[in-house]
């Protein structure tokens, strides 16, 4: 769609409208929760466990491996989309109900999709599953649905299920009977994670309650993650997990899941696997590109931790919502995808107007500007080049500055 | 003073281009201000190149290096000691950019550090005023240099009462014409300068002000289209 249209549709209106409101109820509760802390010291804390755990990804790989596998988890790994949706149809039986999570891994990857030809799969996130149900896109990576209206969702409710509902309460409620139902009579749940610590523990953040019934309740859990999520230990992953919520919600989490191993019991006098909860779980360690990344030069891109800030304080995510990015939403999703196909994706690096506020934000302090910068850079340099970004280029070499001399005449301001 | 001009130790105003091209009216607003002050300055309008800021923004890294060093050269020719820019897009340029493609020992200020100095040591006059106004913070100025004070004083020291949106300093709002978009994507640009201006009425503040003229620019054109209900100035303009 032309950025013209996109501004003029009335769908991407009233996802700007909410993300605008959104944005600052956030604001609020996220300053008041981080009033005492010390945000410089955190976050280079945060950083340079990003940037160890990138720099010794092989490393953090081998010892996750070792630990979790020794503790029963088994492990897949997949260097793209297609190896792990191969490994998915070898682990979930066809026709088998599949309950999940929302997961930005999963998304990104497009299994749910795929997966669909072949077994049911419900969402058991409330945001993922308005979504689904009223046939949009989520806008956010925390909270997915805040654009769409009670009323909208009563609307569908009565559509799909028959049922009148009146109070927001009184839709939770049928929600949640809804989604427990189906976790109650499913045998594959599939999760995402949000960090993976090397000595043998995946950390999964949740506020609803229905990621814990998740990893408890079907017989095998099947978790999928980016390698970006591995560090090197459980007290990294625990900080990660943390600013997640804090930068994601503005509060603290509900949860935090630690998996370390299937449920198991010995007190029959063997080892049993499966006692009350999961007797099965796989871990997908996803490649899909990052090593690509890291290898182009663009390393600090995957330092982010999924929070969603960003996407509260970028004037172009507020006016082209999921146009601004694709599959990864906002500033990540233009840098991912001009750094895999910049002859097509460049143009996109172009309506970022380097303003910091991202930046900013970010709780790894991720410089989004300097990585725009550099693939425009890389882009030019390949001659894909934006038509006015070439005449000013042109004026300035004539004339010393970016404008053609006549002011009459000055028509692109090209300046910043 | 000649001595110096012809030794160094010179004092230069850059202007930076959008005011020369496109506010000459406010870059001369800025002069008279500068020798109002008092101050001996020199100017190499005719002579000095684009900081280099856009074509940086651009990602043209190797041809932003040329500009610099061509400036810096000029700048040397001329013993400049001293710039004072009123573009915070240049401020942040020569400031941090340029030390990064040479080394220089040239001093950087934005305009508002200049004058603000100036109103403290009593050589600026100034009628105390009064009104509601509120201070919008250019992301080169503040977010990228650390200055977000100086403006705000100057306000209120001109008798202001400053009111702040919500979005303000670090976490500033975007006028949305920055990197380049209002010249690649014209539209979006407007668009984002509309919400800003909206979030400057929402404070109940009849002037929106700024100290960068591509912001000045993109808000003043955005409060037209919203039918002119708040009022956008630069800081010259109130001085």
């Amino acid at each position: 769609m032309k950025i013209e249209e996109v501004l003029k549709e009335k769908k991407a209106r009233v996802v700007k409208q909410a993300l605008a409101t959104a944005s600052l109820y956030y604001f609020d509760a996220w300053m008041k929760s981080v009033e005492e802390v010390d945000l410089t010291e955190l976050k280079e804390k945060l950083r340079q466990i990003k940037e160890f755990s990138l720099d010794h990804l092989g490393e953090l790989k081998e010892k996750a491996v070792n630990s979790l596998s020794r503790n029963g988890i088994c492990v897949h790994e997949a260097r793209d989309a297609r190896e792990a949706k191969r490994i998915l149809r070898e682990l979930i039986p066809r026709g088998e109900k599949v309950v999940k999570s929302k997961s930005n891994t999963i998304r990104e990857l497009g299994i749910v999709e795929g997966l669909r030809r072949r077994n049911e799969v419900i969402e058991t996130d409330l945001g993922d599953f308005i979504v689904e149900l009223c046939g949009e896109e989520p806008i956010h990576s925390i909270v997915p649905g805040i654009h769409i209206s009670l009323q909208r969702m009563k609307e569908k409710i009565f559509e799909k299920f028959g049922k009148k509902l009146g109070s927001v309460e009184e839709v939770i409620q049928f929600l949640r009977e809804h989604i427990r139902r189906a976790i109650f009579t499913a045998n594959v749940a599939l999760t995402g994670a949000n960090a993976i610590a090397a000595d043998g523990s995946i950390f999964i953040v949740e506020n609803e309650g229905n990621i814990s019934l998740l990893s408890r309740i079907p017989k095998i859990h099947i978790i999928v993650a980016g390698i970006e999520k591995l560090v090197a230990d459980s007290q990294s992953a625990l900080r990660i997990c943390q600013a997640l919520a804090l930068w994601g919600t503005g509060a603290a989490s509900s949860y935090i899941n630690i998996i370390s191993s299937p449920s198991k019991t010995a007190d029959l006098g063997t080892l049993i696997y499966g006692a009350q909860g999961a007797r099965e779980v796989h871990l997908i360690l996803v490649d899909n590109g990052r090593t690509e990344l890291i290898q182009k030069g663009y390393k600090e891109a995957l330092y982010c931790i999924n929070c969603g800030a960003c996407l509260y304080f970028c004037p172009v995510y507020r006016e082209l919502t999921t146009h601004f990015g694709g599959q990864i939403l906002g500033p990540q999703g233009v840098i991912r995808r001009a750094a895999r196909d910049l002859k097509k994706n460049f143009r996109d690096l172009f309506l970022c107007t380097n303003c910091g506020a991202c930046e900013k934000i970010c709780p790894v302090g991720i410089a989004i500007p300097h990585l725009v910068k550099m693939l425009r850079g890389k882009a030019n340099s390949q001659k894909l080049e934006m038509e006015a970004n070439r005449k000013m280029i042109q004026n300035l070499r004539k004339s010393g500055n970016p404008f053609s001399s006549a002011r009459e005449k000055i028509k692109e301001i090209y300046c910043c | 003073m000649i001595f110096h001009k012809f030794f160094g130790r010179n004092t230069l105003f850059y202007p930076g281009c959008l005011l020369k091209f496109l506010l000459p009216e406010l870059r001369d607003k800025y002069s008279q201000i500068l020798e109002k002050i008092g101050l001996d300055f020199i100017e190499l309008e005719k002579i000095e190149l684009c900081c280099g800021s856009p074509i940086l923004s651009a990602g043209y890294p190797a041809e932003f290096k040329k500009v610099a060093t061509k400036n810096l050269e000029l700048f040397n020719k001329y013993g400049v000691e001293k710039i004072i820019t009123a573009c915070p897009a240049c401020y942040r340029t020569l400031k941090f950019e340029y030390p990064l493609v040479a080394s220089s020992n040239i001093q950087v200020e934005h305009i508002s550090q200049t004058i603000l100095r100036a109103m403290e040591e009593g050589k600026l006059k100034y009628k105390s005023r009064g009104g509601v106004v509120t201070y919008h913070d250019p992301c080169h100025l503040g977010r990228y240099s650390g200055i977000y004070e100086e403006p705000r004083q100057i306000l209120r020291k001109l008798g202001y009462k400053v009111v702040e949106m919500k979005l303000n300093r670090e976490y500033s709002f975007c006028c949305g014409g920055g990197g380049g978009v209002k010249a690649n994507y014209p539209k979006l640009a407007l668009e984002i300068a509309k919400d800003r201006v909206l979030q400057a009425m929402e404070v109940g503040a009849e002037l929106l002000v700024t100290t960068c003229p591509m912001c000045y620019i993109s808000l003043k054109g955005a409060s037209e289209e919203l039918n002119n209900k708040i009022k956008v100035v630069e800081l010259s303009e109130i001085l």
